[in-house]
């Protein structure tokens, strides 16, 4: 188990930088440049800014310098946003998209993997149906809708909660939350059914209900370790997801995380700060994956050449 | 199960809900919550370029001359009197006595000499130096030509007093003062934390920041608050009466507009135009809408066919109906523009007209040589991604595909390879804004000029070009205005620019905000501001 | 074992599960809604009416207008073209491509899977919207080509899925005893793993579907995807939010068309895995 995790953790290293290397060429190729403005400045102030931030050494210096540069956790200043840091700005947005997502996250997975559970057991009744319904519900409706819909109604319509910011856990970081993490809630629901049905309608389980074992322990010892594989490997992609989706949350809560920075920095350009950003992302979608692999290891012991 | 845990929720939240609302409670702690439309790029008023920066560095940073919050001539701000020469190119600048940066150091026209220098040093990297061009050798300095500064016409004589040297007498170099680029920024703070060209200083800091204005930096938490608040030590403060001003960079239009209705903003940076058509309907008493000097327009690529003709433009001029898209799409009381310079600008009135006319526009399509459309190429409108310019554009569309019979296409980009697209020249119809930098039309029809970075349409007029020149150099104001009204007679007959509307500011404001005044650049000094409620 | 009458008997299931049958007649309608728009479409889906704007349904208009005075329902049978277009074709390829993926690298395992796994975490990694900004700009705005990148990105979450499956799978006896008796492994894939898995990939594919279009219509909106004043159903909901408190309509209609869609593909989803997968089903 310990080595699997070495080297995975290892192999991670050179995945980051073929990500970190192929970001960095690919943004330099999108039409429009960091310092592009509506108002024209003269081309010499553009050389200007342009010899300010390096931007006319050749492609090559500025990658060995950027690299370097990361290997040792500088990632440079901005260029959107003079005098900061991309450090200082991941430090400040990440640890709140990361609590946003975490959040979400829970309320996904208790919802979801509770009501896709009793939706399998009680298949076909209205507890199936019922659940599975509002499930597709939460699917078909996006955060864009779902969003300003709750924040109409509670902060609104009723004013039981703020209608923006990031403050207090039973304050304004409710409707975020839910907002996000809703719709995971459903595919995991789904997942989850799927997944126990599967399970459920084996041999093994037949046996062990003749063998007359209580229902609780079949479904929890016996059914959800395989039940649950696919939700388990949803985890990674859940997250990745969860990061992702976070900026329309972000933009529609006026929560000060990374995932706004980020689509802002691919459209402003900041080659520093798309790439610090992806970088960080990436580790971070490579960890949760990772993890959820040692999770199905775990619940599938015979995995262990895959990984 | 779901449905009781979902009720218990409820009942438990209606207990724990938010009390006082900070509209309520600013009114008590004199604090007003600003809605800033996005993060500011940096609060540096020689590198910074926006208008949500602008906002902020008026309630730090003063310059010479300030806006006068009810319109007019500029009023005085750093500089307590002036006087100008006869022939209008020389201004001496009598520094106020009581004028001080906010760590309590005296403030000296040697401050607005160094600022000068530092805003032209190229190393910088400024994106507005031409504002200080004006100046006699500023754009040397900035190009590179020259690099001693004392060959530049600002100069400080004693302490109280500032020299100032231009190329030409520039009837519009007091309302230039109230750009952020020409502000003073305090040179031992600067120099503490970087060199005078240093783009990453760490000076605009809380706790670090040091300027001239009624209010000083408290604090700044990135994407979420900026809170400034009063300065004890501005020369005005007796009559500051807000206590403190927080910014939010609300970036979605929606959130903004939910956030004043829950009470957590007196002020908003703009209204959706959506809501904007209804509630002028209702008679919403917190819509505000006021004149604003910009003007929403097309460019036309003259070099590209069949743009090159100018029947053609004439007759994609004259088949929109600007009544009816003002009226019924952008709904919120912009004004239909019949020429380049918004009218009233500093009592400017262009002579120029524009008729909707279709009859007229196929004809002259017909004379251009397109008898049957068919011949016509498509034409393609560029514009970035934004809900506004996206009905404009559909109804635009619309009406040369009525009007017309002509076939257009619409190109939705993303901003930068909008910009990258106008930059080379590679439309053929886009979109585009002009707003004023100073109350004068020359700075409209300044960057209609041949060559002039912001052109971008490949139009060269000697005529214009000479009319522009010689009115900068003209002292007398009928005599400015009557030339500058014959360039803009030009402009309006080649339409290389295709007007379409005036811009208008809308905004919400609480009803408990005083002393916010409509203002023609949208420049509002905070020592008029204060809340009170009837 | 004879598989025609597998599938034989698979067909004879689905045909029975009633829910299935209605979810599947319901997207068949659709279908040929969206392939006649524009001959039962009662207006164009540009043509604008600024003098009544945005209006309530009525006789004229039967779902209503938007802020430009453009007929409702037939932008919502045009924008089911594009809808139904982007759902199906971005999910093929991603299925296509993650499937196939999942099943060599779960299968495989050891150094095949984990290369095969590295490079979906460097696809994973790369700033999408970046990588859309430079689709849109080398090739030009292709509707095809959004709906390949699309399934480019969807493709990924497929392929683990599938693996996670697979790995479960092969462990198993039958699976074993297949190899053992020497089954070539394009065989194994076709009659043993794959038949297996169709379950989860069924369901997963009818989750994947609204994903793609709402990413397509957060795309749009970002300004990346297909232009005005062709809209999906993703953007006329998007549109829909904006004015919900003032002009409702515009919000309900699409919302419901996609719901009532979503159902059904998922109705019919499940009633093709119960189809393929007796065990799991009533019976």
């Amino acid at each position: 188990m310990l080595n699997i995790l070495i080297r995975r953790v290892l192999i991670a290293i050179p995945v980051l930088i073929v990500v970190a290397s192929l970001t960095f060429f690919f943004i330099r190729l999108a039409p429009g440049g960091p310092f592009d403005a509506d108002k024209v400045v003269s081309p010499q102030v553009m050389k200007n800014l342009n010899a300010a931030y390096n931007l006319d050494a050749p492609l090559h210096e500025q990658y060995f310098d950027y690299m370097s540069g990361v290997i040792v956790g500088d990632f440079g200043p901005s260029f959107r946003y003079p005098g900061r840091s991309v450090s200082e700005m991941i430090y400040t947005g990440l640890p709140i998209t990361f609590e946003l997502a975490f959040y979400a996250l829970m309320i996904a997975v208790a919802l979801g993997i509770f009501s896709g559970v009793l939706a399998a057991l009680k298949r076909n009744t209205f507890l199936d149906y019922f659940p599975m319904a509002i499930a597709m519900l939460g699917i078909c409706v996006p955060t864009f809708l779902m969003g300003p819909l709750l924040v109409l109604v509670f902060g609104i319509n009723f004013e039981v909660l703020p209608v923006s910011g990031w403050d207090t856990l039973s304050g304004d970081k409710l409707l975020p939350s839910i907002t996000l993490g809703f719709a995971y809630a459903a595919y995991i629901a789904r997942l989850s059914r799927g997944g126990m049905l599967e399970v459920l309608g084996q041999d093994f389980i037949r046996t062990a209900r003749a063998k007359g074992l209580n229902e609780f322990s079949i479904v929890t010892r016996h059914a959800m370790q395989g039940g649950l594989l696919p939700v388990v490997s949803f985890m990674g992609p859940a997250i990745a997801g969860l990061l992702g989706g976070s900026f329309v949350v972000e933009t529609i809560f006026q929560i000060p995380g990374l995932g706004r920075f980020y689509v802002e920095a691919a459209f402003n350009r900041d080659y520093t700060m798309i790439l610090g950003t992806t970088i960080f992302f990436s580790a971070m979608i490579i960890f949760f994956n990772l993890l959820s692999d040692l999770a199905v290891l775990l619940l599938n012991p015979r995995a262990r050449e895959n990984l | 199960m779901k449905k009781n845990l979902f009720l218990l929720f409820s009942i438990l939240l209606y207990g724990c809900g938010p009390s006082v609302s900070p509209v309520d409670q600013g009114l008590i702690d004199q604090v007003m919550h600003i809605g800033n439309g996005s993060e500011p790029q940096g609060l540096d008023p020689h590198i910074v370029t926006g208008v949500p920066e602008h906002h902020l560095l008026i309630t730090m940073c003063e310059g010479l001359t300030i806006s006068n919050p009810e319109g007019g001539a500029n009023l005085p701000g750093m500089a307590e009197s002036w006087e100008i020469s006869e022939d209008g190119k020389t201004y001496i600048f009598n520094i106020r006595k009581d004028a001080r940066w906010s760590n309590g150091d005296d403030f000296v026209a040697a401050d607005i000499v160094w600022s000068w220098m530092r805003v032209l040093t190229p190393s910088l990297g400024s994106q507005y130096p031409d504002m200080l061009y004006y100046v006699e050798g500023a754009e040397d300095f900035n190009t590179g030509v020259i690099t001693d500064f004392s060959q530049v016409g600002v100069k400080a004589l004693d302490e109280k007093t500032l020299q100032v040297k231009l190329n030409n007498p520039t009837p519009f170099f007091l309302g230039l003062l109230s750009h952020y680029s020409t502000w003073p920024v305090h040179k031992e703070t600067v120099l503490e934390f970087g060199d005078i060209d240093d783009r990453q200083g760490l000076w605009t800091r809380p706790g670090n920041f040091v300027c001239n204005g009624p209010m000083n930096l408290k604090s700044w938490e990135l994407n979420k608050k900026i809170i400034v608040e009063k300065n004890p030590l501005y020369w005005d403060a007796k009559n500051v009466k807000l206590n403190q001003m927080h910014f939010y960079p609300v970036s979605d239009i929606n959130t903004e507009e939910r956030m004043f209705r829950a009470g957590q903003l007196h002020l908003t940076s703009t209204v959706p135009s959506q809501k904007c058509g209804v509630w002028r309907e209702e008679g919403n008493p917190n819509l505000r809408i006021d004149p604003y000097m910009g003007t929403y327009y097309y460019r036309a690529n003259v070099n590209v066919k069949p743009l090159d003709n100018v029947k053609v433009r004439k007759a994609l001029t004259y088949a929109i109906d600007r009544e009816k898209l003002t009226e019924k799409v952008t709904q919120c009381g912009q004004i239909p523009a019949y020429s380049f310079t918004p009218p009233g600008a500093a009592g400017y009135k262009p002579n120029t007209e524009i008729p909707y006319d279709p009859e007229l526009a196929r004809q002259l399509l017909a004379e251009a040589g397109y008898e049957s459309t068919e011949d016509f190429p498509v034409l393609q409108i560029l514009y970035n991604t934004s809900e506004d310019h996206r009905k404009i554009a559909l109804t635009i569309q619309q009406m040369w595909q009525q009007n017309l019979g002509i076939s257009v296409e619409l190109e939705n980009m993303d901003w930068k390879v909008y910009l990258s697209r106008q930059n080379s020249m590679d439309y053929q119809i886009s979109r585009a804004g002009w707003i004023g930098d100073y109350e004068d039309p020359n700075t409209f029809l300044d960057i209609m000029r041949t060559g002039r970075g912001n052109n971008r349409t490949g139009w060269s007029n000697q005529e214009f070009d000479y009319l522009v020149g010689k009115a900068n150099a003209t002292v007398d104001q009928e005599e400015r205005y009557r030339l500058l009204g014959e360039a803009e007679e030009i402009l309006i007959d080649e339409l290389p620019i295709i007007p379409i509307y005036t811009y208008v500011r809308s905004y919400q404001l609480s009803p408990d905000v005083k002393g916010y005044f409509p203002n023609y650049l949208d420049h509002h000094h905070p020592k008029t501001l204060y809340l009170e409620r009837d | 074992m004879n598989n025609s009458s597998l599938w034989q008997d698979a067909v004879r299931r689905l045909i029975q599960n009633r829910a299935a049958m209605i979810g599947g007649i319901t997207i068949l309608v659709l279908i040929i809604l969206a392939i006649f728009a524009p001959w039962i479409a009662p207006y164009s889906y540009s043509y604008q009416n600024l003098d009544i704007g945005a209006s309530p349904p009525s006789a004229e208009h039967l779902l209503g207008t938007d802020v430009l005075g453009r007929d409702l329902l037939s932008r919502l049978l045009y924008g089911a073209r594009i809808s139904l277009l982007v759902g199906f074709v971005a999910t093929g390829v991603a299925l296509v491509i993650g499937v196939s993926w999942g099943i060599i690298a779960g299968y495989f395992g050891g150094r095949v899977d984990s290369i095969m796994m590295r490079i979906v975490d460097v696809l994973y990694g790369l700033p999408f919207i970046i990588f859309i900004i430079l689709l849109m700009v080398i090739f030009g705005r292709n509707i095809w080509l959004l709906f390949a990148a699309i399934g480019a990105v969807e493709w990924l979450t497929m392929a683990r899925i599938v693996r996670a499956q697979v790995i479960g799978l092969k462990n198993q006896e039958f699976v074993q005893a297949a190899q053992v008796m020497g089954v070539s492994n394009f065989s194994m894939f076709r009659r043993h793993i794959l038949p297996n898995i169709l379950g989860p990939i069924a369901v997963y594919a009818t989750l994947t579907i609204p994903q793609v279009m709402l990413l397509e219509a957060f795309l749009s909106f970002l300004g990346l995807g297909i232009q005005p004043p062709m809209s999906s159903w993703g953007t006329l909901i998007r549109y829909g939010v904006e004015s919900m408190e003032e002009h409702y309509w515009l919000l309900i209609y699409p919302g419901l068309t996609f719901t009532i869609t979503l159902f059904a593909l998922n109705f019919f989803g499940d009633g093709l895995r119960d189809a393929l997968d007796p065990k799991t089903s009533d019976n």
